[in-house]
């Protein structure tokens, strides 16, 4: 029976996250060897009780195995071994590298520079802004774009890498036949096709559950030549992944928020310790030892207000500078303006159909034109 | 020998006549009461014979019969202790049988012979007046309540004693009579009035509008935003309770025997159910039908404060008052229809924690707030024209010198609004606009060329359902009318949406 399966078998066993799978199968011999030891054999290669249990139990019909493994062509689902060519050479040097990897679509090109955005899944209207930046541009660089297609700045930010005609990569923390969460439906379907892919070391079928993230987080930052953080609290999850990538040598980068973000706050506290600043795209590019065709942008333009094409009545004008990134609500903007709120709600929608006012919730107005 | 006295029966809030006809006649001695009573009904026997008996009449050995006519509707309350003991003692020749024909006569008896008050003497007495009867003998306490029904003289009374000696002609009471004019005159202030409420802008002018065209209207917003005050000014910015409309709201509050701090409900009730409520006890119900919290929000606005702890069987419950203004009750005793044609006012936070989207404070995940959220149902929301969020009040505006408008001014633009509607919507069967069916919208909601191109942009831009476009229309046509316009134009239009469609949209649900 070809050696195929067996190596399937291994790999649908890193569920239980046994980091040193590898080491273990190489002791046994290979992977149909190890498949086929006893407990007492396991022991003997110094397994815990515990874990030679669990793998004798995850132990099932070589015929039932060879179908399972059949059964993923079928849903255009790859495997790839981490001794295949196609396994990517930046995951063979992390400590714990997985033993295989689960596809679906491609694999990011090992010549493409990547770049991981992660940040936290309630973002600010300035976080989404941000990923939208940093992944859109990115990506129209060539820049592969890492993320874990989480809710929040990771979708953000890999939606925007597509929507500029780029590639992106979400590395997921269930089965890669598994959309969580469900509401990513779009992004999903999207990152399954044109060069772009969904990787899981999770076997298909298995269940987005907390326990799966933080090792799936370890991948994330080995897939990546630099990572950048956009909005995290104090205690994020995100910070997992960025001690990570610092134990796998990756570059770490923030986007900086303000003091009095609490949704910032991690990505302030990694400043001080030392992350690098991504104050621009260049920047970034700079850590990836690129160079940038674009025209350096100026300072504090990063993200710029369009210029209005039309001139805007004195009305208008007025209301439309009082939207910022920072929602805010209408009875704000009358007292503000001083104008009556009838008046400021009639002059919003109007701001609303040019695309300069954005309602993120009812009532609560950012500008929609950045 | 045999005779009958005229009282009267509850059905839901609807008086009905009774007809107490006693027989005395040989037999074996007893007391025997027929015609589909209820347990209360039939205890009345024995509070009957010992107040008799207290005041000094033994009933005879003899057997007694009597029968509330119409023997196929149920009976119940105690209503009916009077006049058993009147008829027992015509009965017993105790009292002239003539003159009693056309006396309406209530109330329940102690053991002593005190007469003791009961629910639902307005219906009963509008019951009576439109039987023609013009006299009723009522007991004391519902003296306030009974009084106010024009063109009938009442007759409180407190005692057995009292009625005896009254119906003998040896000691006259004199006759009540009420005055509902003076009483609705009196109506008085509201507590809670919109120039309390400093800052709020928006939520005002939304309130407003949903108190022109009766629209039901949700609020969100944080804690100690003052949803609850909103929502407890709104009945000030009401127009007055007409006449018609106080008899009817206050025959609810009648059968419920709510009646005690005043005698009618003069201002526009403001009910606020709990979170904790059951289905039933918001659209009535019970073995004997009672109306529910919907029918004691009759005329005036019913709160739910907290709308996503409700269970979403109250919820749904709520949907057929909400749409025919009537709950019809069917129980297998009886089957009844209370009235229901209130405002609904709902306020929700925007998240369990509340502070969305204060993402400094907010410390609830997305899924959440999703959930929260889901719990009111789509059909539901729909019946919400107006959504408003209510803000935390900055220093700013609770130091503004600005004195807000009085609920008074603010009604006045209201009424003129109502006259609006009322003139259009003339022999349609419907008064408000929040009342209109697609095709009312189509004829009245009209518009223009450039209008009609406008919401269809709005439409396509914001991803409009067909509902929504339906519900912006009439909350424009409801702005429309508070300007006193006849046709909806462009700023009426673009206000509209601003309280409906970020509520309805996808985003509710993310970003």
């Amino acid at each position: 029976m070809d050696n195929e399966i067996y190596d399937y078998w291994v790999a649908t066993l890193q569920d239980g996250y046994l980091g040193k799978l590898t080491e273990l199968v190489t002791q046994a011999g290979g992977a149909k060897a190890f498949y086929e030891l006893s407990v007492d054999q396991m022991r003997r290669l110094g397994m815990s009780q515990r874990l030679a249990d669990y793998v004798a139990d995850r132990k099932t019909d070589e015929d039932l195995i060879e179908k399972e493994y059949s059964m993923l062509r079928e849903k255009k689902i790859r495997y790839v071994n981490h001794t295949d060519d196609d396994f990517p050479s930046r995951l063979r040097d992390i400590p714990s590298p997985p033993y295989g990897l689960f596809v679906k679509g491609d694999l990011p090109e090992e010549t493409r520079p990547a770049v991981a955005v992660i940040g936290s899944r309630e973002c600010s209207e300035y976080g989404r802004v941000m990923a939208e930046y940093f992944g859109g541009n990115l990506a129209k660089e060539g820049v592969a774009v890492i993320s874990g297609m989480a809710w929040g700045i990771d979708g953000i930010a890999q939606a925007a890498a597509l929507a500029a005609g780029g590639k992106s990569y979400g590395i997921l923390g269930c089965g890669v036949d598994i959309t969580y969460p469900a509401k990513n439906m779009v992004l999903y379907k999207k990152l399954c096709k044109d060069g772009s892919g969904l990787i899981s070391e999770y076997a298909p079928g298995t269940a987005a559950e907390a326990r799966r993230f933080p090792p799936r987080n370890r991948l994330i930052s080995g897939l990546c030549d630099v990572l950048i953080v956009i909005e995290a609290r104090a205690k994020s999850g995100t910070l997992i992944t960025v001690d990570m990538a610092i134990d796998q040598g990756r570059t770490v980068m923030v986007v900086p928020g303000r003091l009095t973000d609490s949704l910032s706050a991690g990505c302030i506290n990694l400043m001080y310790q030392g992350a690098l600043p991504a104050t621009s795209i260049e920047t970034v590019m700079e850590q990836l030892g690129m160079k940038s065709g674009r025209k350096r942008s100026k300072r504090g333009d990063v993200v710029a207000v369009s210029k209005n094409k039309k001139e805007l009545p004195e009305d208008m004008q007025t209301v439309a500078s009082m939207l910022t990134l920072d929602p805010r609500g209408t009875d704000e903007i009358a007292s503000l303006s001083g104008l009556p709120v009838e008046t400021v709600m009639i002059i919003l929608s109007k701001l609303e159909m040019e695309g300069i006012a954005k309602e993120i919730w009812p009532e609560r107005f950012v500008r929609g034109d950045i | 020998m045999f005779c009958s006295v005229f009282s009267g029966g509850v059905r839901g809030i609807e008086g009905f006549p009774v007809h107490v006809e006693t027989d005395i006649s040989n037999g074996m001695p007893g007391f025997d009461i027929v015609g589909y009573a209820g347990n209360e009904v039939r205890e009345a026997k024995d509070r009957v014979r010992t107040a008799l008996r207290n005041c000094g009449y033994s009933l005879p050995v003899a057997h007694i019969t009597t029968n509330l006519s119409p023997g196929d509707i149920r009976k119940s309350g105690t209503g009916f202790d009077l006049p058993l003991a009147l008829s027992v003692l015509i009965c017993m020749n105790e009292l002239p049988a003539s003159g009693m024909e056309d006396i309406f006569v209530a109330g329940e008896l102690s053991l002593s012979g005190q007469v003791c008050g009961i629910k639902g003497i307005l219906p009963m007495v509008m019951m009576a007046k439109k039987n023609g009867i013009r006299k009723c003998i009522i007991p004391m306490q519902n003296l306030q309540e009974g009084s106010v029904i024009e063109g009938v003289e009442i007759y409180p009374v407190s005692s057995l004693k009292e009625v005896i000696m009254h119906v003998r002609g040896n000691e006259k009471i004199s006759p009540q009579k009420g005055d509902l004019k003076a009483l609705l005159s009196m109506g008085g202030d509201y507590a809670n009035d919109f120039c309390r409420i400093k800052g709020q802008k928006q939520a005002k002018r939304g309130a407003e509008i949903a108190a022109a065209g009766l629209h039901n209207i949700i609020m969100i917003g944080p804690p100690g935003a003052g949803k609850t005050l909103i929502a407890r000014s709104i009945p000030s910015i009401m127009p007055p309770l007409s006449e018609e409309e106080c008899l009817d709201v206050s025959a609810v509050y009648s059968v419920r025997g709510m009646l005690d701090t005043g005698p009618l409900i003069t201002r526009r009730p403001f009910v606020s159910a709990h979170s904790s409520s059951t289905d039933i006890s918001l659209v009535g119900g019970g073995g004997v039908p009672k109306p529910g919290a919907v029918s004691l929000a009759h005329r005036g606005v019913l709160f739910l404060d907290e709308l996503p702890e409700f269970s979403r069987k109250a919820l749904e419950a709520l949907r057929q008052p909400l749409e025919d203004g009537c709950v019809h009750i069917t129980r297998n005793r009886d089957v009844c229809t209370f009235p229901a044609d209130f405002m609904l006012v709902a306020a929700m936070n925007p998240c369990p924690c509340g502070n969305y989207p204060d993402m400094n404070r907010c410390t609830c995940s997305d899924s959440a707030r999703t959930k929260y959220l889901s719990k009111i149902s789509g059909p539901f929301l729909d019946r919400m024209d107006i959504c408003i969020t209510a803000e935390k009040v900055s220093l700013f505006d609770i130091q503004s010198k600005e004195e807000p408008e009085c609920s008074e001014k603010i009604r006045q633009r209201v009424m003129r609004a109502h006259e609006i509607q009322k003139k259009r919507f003339e022999g349609m069967g419907i008064t408000f606009n929040s009342q209109m069916g697609n095709r009312e919208i189509e004829k009245f909601c009209a518009l223009g060329p450039a209008e009609e191109s406008l919401i269809k942009e709005i439409a396509s831009k914001r991803g409009m359902s067909a509902r929504t476009y339906y519900r912006v229309l009439k909350v424009a046509r409801t702005i429309a009318d508070l300007s006193g316009q006849c046709h909806i134009d462009e700023a009426a239009l673009l206000e509209a949406v601003r309280f409906k469609v970020a509520f309805d949209d996808s985003r509710m649900d993310g970003k």
